[in-house]
Parts: structure tokens; sequence; C-alpha cells
């Protein structure tokens, strides 16, 4: 009997020694430490400033508004890190042509909150959707003490703050995607909330997080056990969900049915990984904001305030072609941390990009060969 | 007890090395295709083009082609140069097969490039060669621009050339850099000796002032920069930039900034390289571009091109000039791409 013990301890000793070697190895090439990004544009590029003339505190979440041709723009996703608050909302930046575009400036939106304003609010992932003339916008708060999503509707120059829905099922709440009005998907990174239990989470790599779907009334779980959750972007023409999946650093794509339930169809394996999702309404490409070297964008993460800490931003573009299952990938923007550091968003209109960041900048560029680029 | 600590011991390493293996080859790694604007092949340089020597003077480059990068005695491609006039009119991007002098029994593939202008103006090339049965050489050539034509002036063979991969001319001597128990040494017309310290070198090159010489060592992905002293002929590490890419060879234009050919992906080179034939096989090509500031303490990369291997398939060299990009690759194509913008190929932002 203890002889049996003895064997049973020393095989279950390997074999735990045995998973922990794999968790180790998993984990070192995860962080990419191996990896850089070499800096290019695509064409000539601008940081946008602020009506001030200053740099914004942040732009994480960019959605196009088609029908008003200009980007609805978050700021202020570094008060879900720090005690300390920056100033958190929606900007607006509408995009123009020719050199009138070069000094255009980000435009603050006024809110006219529907109760009083959240103490907690850090604006992460938005999205739009145009309505009978009108705009309805909804906003994930990632902060830790306030997952919610608000809804908004943008008249002229200022947002109208509907509601917000709280839910203590929501722990890390990233990104949305509005399928209709009232009607939205939104990505729950994993279990555990933003903290120590959440990084442990991250690093073993599990397959906990959760994709809500949103009917009007209630938030129902449409995709679960999806590995870390990050962005969300709707082809519309299509009806295609694209979902990102941050540490497994692919895209899946999703057939939404009539009735908004979803039907997994692919994954785009792109080996970065991907934060922001943009799909171009006119072509179908899939555009993407990625974290290249993981391991830098988690330690800026952690450190908001600090501009020494740079992570280098990457955008990639995913050219789906006719037959749905095969696609090109090129990267249109790639720098180091020096001009934008920690990209998190991005869309693309008019030949034109925006690249927006966790907690900084937001960028411009000018597309000159979007054929190739 | 004891077998656990050293069942731990063995464990990690082994993890230690698979992973470092994994890195090595670049196993986590993918490239994402741009380019600086629209891009062509240049017709008729099917088996490489792993070298390009620019005379700027002239408006000309030269191309190595049909390189033996292993032992191959079936290799089916005879070496050649080529010649590209960047004079070229507009819409035209030929590539010429220039004649040899001399070289009729010769087993010639050439691999590195470099070249000085005599006294009276005639191009002499400079070239490394491996044969079929990989015996190695350095080839000396003067260019007849009138006839278009390679005359062979000379071949050096010396036991210290041990697999000579790329040479760089200095006032009419060489210095071929070796790529096996790699090192760098120097020629001066009778003697061979080690200038740099062990290390597997690649490309090599001169600044345009010959104060500096840098040296790609492939294996740790970095590109060193020594002090070229001219007058002893010898060479004094001042600095290294970790690259974390392959590097392959260099070109440094006239603002002395250097354009490199390199590999990002280890793996895929090193398969395809093993069969260049086999269309089968790819590897990524990229090009980099670095600016030093003047001390050579700081300098800024631009990644100006990357494929993934169906248009150009493992880059090794890249020229710039006058907003045109001339890229070769080791075993296939050679593709020329305009320059869309400047802010394209020298981000700031």
């Amino acid at each position: 009997m203890e002889l049996l013990l003895a064997a049973v301890h020393r095989v279950a000793f390997w074999i735990l020694l045995a998973f922990f070697a794999s968790a180790v190895i998993r984990l070192i090439l995860m962080l990419d430490i191996n990896k850089r990004v070499y800096n290019h544009t695509p064409g000539p590029c601008r940081i946008v400033f602020d009506e001030d003339g200053k740099d914004v505190d942040g732009s994480a979440g960019i959605h196009f508004v088609r029908g008003r041709n200009l980007a609805l723009i978050t700021y202020g996703y570094a008060n879900a890190f720090e005690n300390g608050s920056v100033p958190s909302g929606l900007a607006s930046f509408e995009f123009k042509k020719g050199e009138e575009q070069t000094h255009h400036r980000l435009k603050k939106l006024d809110i006219s909150w529907n109760e009083h304003v959240p103490k907690h609010f850090a604006p992460l992932g938005l999205t739009a959707f145009e309505n009978n003339g009108r705009v309805l916008t909804y906003v994930v708060n990632s902060h830790p003490k306030a997952q919610c999503v608000h809804f908004f509707t943008l008249v002229k120059s200022s947002l109208q703050h509907r509601k917000a829905l709280c839910d203590s099922r929501f722990t890390s709440l990233r990104d949305i995607a509005a399928v209709d009005a009232d009607r939205f998907f939104v990505t729950n990174l994993g279990y555990f909330s933003q903290g120590h239990l959440q990084t442990v989470e991250l690093a073993l790599q599990s397959s906990l997080g959760l994709i809500y779907f949103y009917d009007g009334r209630n938030f129902s779980v449409a995709v679960s056990n999806f590995p870390t959750p990050s962005a969300l972007a709707i082809d519309e023409k299509k009806r295609l969900l694209y979902v990102s999946s941050l540490l497994n650093e692919f895209v899946r794509v999703y057939e939404i049915g009539r009735d908004n339930t979803l039907k997994q169809k692919v994954d785009i394996s792109l080996l970065a990984s991907p934060v922001g999702l943009h799909v171009d309404y006119a072509t179908g490409d899939l555009w993407a904001a990625c974290h290249p070297v993981l391991l830098q964008a988690f330690i800026h993460q952690m450190n908001p305030s600090d501009k020494a800490m740079k992570s280098p931003s990457q955008v990639l573009r995913v050219r789906i072609q006719e037959d749905g299952i095969s696609w090109v990938v090129t990267e249109p923007y790639a720098n180091d941390g020096a001009t934008i550091s920690g990209s998190n968003a991005v869309t693309f209109a008019a030949d034109q990009m925006l690249v927006g960041s966790l907690f900084e900048r937001l960028l411009h560029c000018d597309i000159l060969n979007p054929q190739i680029t | 007890m004891l077998w656990q600590v050293v069942g731990l011991v063995v464990v990690a390493i082994a993890v230690n090395f698979y992973v470092n293996t994994l890195f090595f080859l670049d196993y986590n790694k993918r490239v994402f295709n741009h380019r600086p604007g629209p891009c062509r092949r240049i017709e008729g340089i099917e088996n490489g083009s792993e070298d390009i020597e620019f005379v700027e003077s002239k408006k000309l480059a030269f191309i190595t082609s049909g390189l033996v990068y292993f032992p191959n005695p079936h290799a089916k491609y005879d070496g050649k140069i080529f010649l590209y006039d960047f004079k070229q009119g507009d819409g035209k991007y030929q590539a010429k097969d220039l004649k040899f002098v001399g070289m009729e029994n010769e087993d010639f593939h050439p691999h590195g490039l470099s070249h000085f202008i005599l006294k009276d103006g005639t191009i002499r090339l400079f070239v490394t060669s491996h044969s079929k049965q990989f015996k190695h050489s350095v080839y000396l050539f003067d260019f007849d621009e009138s006839k278009q034509q390679l005359k062979l002036v000379q071949i050096i063979r010396d036991e210290k050339f041990v697999r000579p991969n790329d040479i760089a001319a200095f006032r009419g001597r060489i210095v071929p850099s070796h790529y096996q128990c790699g090192s760098v040494v120097k020629y001066d017309g009778k003697k061979v000796e080690v200038v740099a310290a062990p290390e597997a070198s690649n490309g090599i090159i001169f600044s345009r002032d010959f104060k500096k010489f840098f040296v790609s060592h492939i294996n740790h992905r970095t590109v060193a920069i020594y002090d070229w002293d001219q007058k002893k002929k010898t060479l004094i590490l001042q600095t290294k930039v970790p690259l974390l890419t392959a590097i392959d060879n260099f070109y440094i234009d006239k603002n002395n900034v250097l354009w490199i050919g390199s590999h990002p992906i280890l793996k895929d080179a090193v398969a395809h390289l093993d069969a260049p034939d086999d269309l089968k096989f790819k590897a990524p090509s990229q090009v980099l571009r670095i600016q030093f500031s003047s001390d050579f303490k700081s300098h800024d990369i631009t990644e100006v091109f990357v494929d993934d291997g169906n248009f150009i398939a493992a880059s090794s060299v890249a020229v710039e000039h006058n907003n045109q990009l001339l890229i070769g690759s080791v075993g296939r194509q050679l593709v020329h791409c305009d320059i869309a913008h400047p802010a394209v190929a020298n981000s700031k932002l």
C-alpha cells in the first residue's frame, strides 16, 4: 500500500511538472519577448490634438459613424487603473479632405447625464447604430467598480445620456458592437475582474471569456468559453460578427442569424494580439489594432501615467477573399511606441486612418496606396 | 528527494533549450506585407540576386545571381552578374546579363559583391564565389562599359577564405566576411589576416568616408559597428545594434543611411535556402533602413518593405536611389519598388 502511494505520488509529481513546464513555455511564447516592430507608415501622419492643442488623455475606443462621416472616440480609460482621475468622456473627429485635414482637431463632446455624473467612468469600447436619423451610441465603462454599458444619443455636437445597464456578471467588459437599435454584443475578457487574479488567469491562458447579447431587455450569453475576447466589429452587409482573441491571437468570424444567434465560421490567425477591430463598409476589409509585444503592453497598461513605459503599436488589415475562407493580411502601420504607444483602436475612411492608443495620443494618417499598403 | 531535484534541473534545462530554439528559429513570428509604393519584379532574374553593388557615379547597379549556398553538385543554373541601369527611362525596368571575358572554364557562382573605381575610371568588381563543389574564391573583374562585359583580372584563393560571404573594397583591397566559424579577414594583395572577432558574419560594408565598418552578425541578430583604422587596417568595435531579425547584406547611401536586406523568420529562410529551386518553400523578405546619429550612439529604424515570400522570397539586400528601391533575394526574384512618399521610408510618426 505504501509502495503504491509512493508510485502514485511520483507519477503525480511528474504530471504536475509536465503541466507546469508546458504552462511556462506557453507563457514565454505568449509574451513576445523576441518580437519587435520596425517603424513604417502608409503615408504622411500627424498627431490629432484637442481643441486646446493638447494631446488627448487616451483614445482607446474608436467607432466610425458612416452617416455623419465622423469618428467617435473614447478617452480617459486610464481611470480603470489608478486611484487618480483623468478627464474621461467622448470626442468626435470629422473626416475631411485635402489640406483642411492636416490641422483638424478633436472635438470633446458635452454629455448631458441622465442622473448624476458617474463617479468611476473609464470608457473603453464603443459602438453606434444609426436609426431614423438618430445616432444611438453605446459605451462600455471598464472601470472595475462600475462595469456598465452606457446608452447615449448623439445630438448635434453633444451626447444625451439615456441609461446605464450594470450587471453583477460583468467582470471585465471590453468592447461592444450593435446590430440594431438597443441590440448589441458585448465582450467580457475573463472570469476575474482586473487585478492579480485576472493576471494569473490570463497567464494560464484560460478560455473563460464570454460574449453577451442584449436583446433590448436582458443580457444573455451568446458565446461561452471564448479565449480572452477583446474586440468586436460587425460587417453590416454580410451580417458577420468578428470577435478577436487577445491572447490566442486570432479573429473568429461568426454569422449573425435572423434571431441574432451566432454561427461560427472561421478563425483568422494573426500572431499579434488584436485589441480593436473595424470593418470598412465599402470593401469589407477588416482592420485590427494590435499589441505586437504583449509583455510591453502589459507593463504599459499597469503604469498608465508613466510616459516612459512605451508599448509598440501595430495596425493590420485583413482582406478577405470572395470565397470567405481565405484572406491576405497586410500591415499598414507599425511604431515602436515613440509616436503612438499601445495602439488600441483603428478606423479607416476616405483613404485616411485613425489609430487610437490606450492612454495617450490619437494618430491620423493618409493612406497613399490603399490597394497595397 | 535528490532524484526529484535532478529531475527538476533536467526539465528546466530542457525547457530553456526548447524555448531558446523556438525563439532562434522565430516560430512565434509572422510577417505582414507592406510596400512603400508600387512594386514589380524585374524580368529575367529567377535564380537569385543575392548582392547588389551600386556605383553611384554612374547610376549602375551590379547584381550577383545563381548562388550556390550549400554544396550543390547538381545545380542547374549558371552564375551570372546582371547590370541594372537606374538611368533607364520611366516605365523601363530591365536588367542586362553581362558577358564574361576570360571565364571559360570557371565554375562560378557569385555571392558577395563590392567595387572600386580605378584611376582611369574603370569600375573594378570584387566578387566572392563558391563552386558547385563549394570551393571558395574571390574574383576581380574590370567592367568594360562600352562593350558591357566583365573582364577577369585575377582570382584569389586562400586557406583563410573559409566560406566567404560578403566583401568590401577599401582602396583596391578587399575585406571578405565569413559565415562559418565567422570572422572578417582582410587581404592586402600579399597576405590574409583576421581582423574581427569570431562570430558568424554576413554582410559587411564601409561607411562612405571609410571611417566606419558595419558587420551583420546574423546569429545574434545584431549589426556591429567598428571603427576602421585606415593606417593599421584594423577594426575596433564601437557599438552593436540589436535588430531581432536575421540581417543579410548592407547598402550605405550617400547620407550614410544603412539599408538592410534581412530574413525575419529564420526557420522559413533555412528551409528555403536548403532547396532554393523548390518553389514550395518560401521565406519572408524584409528591408530595413537605419539612420544613425553622427556619433552612432542612437539610431532610427524604419521598415520599408515586407513580403511573406510570395512576391519575393528571402530578401538579402536593398539599394535605394532617387526614391527607387531595388531588392535582391538569395535564390529568386529581383524586385523594384517606387517609394511613394518620403514619409513612407523615413518614419517619424
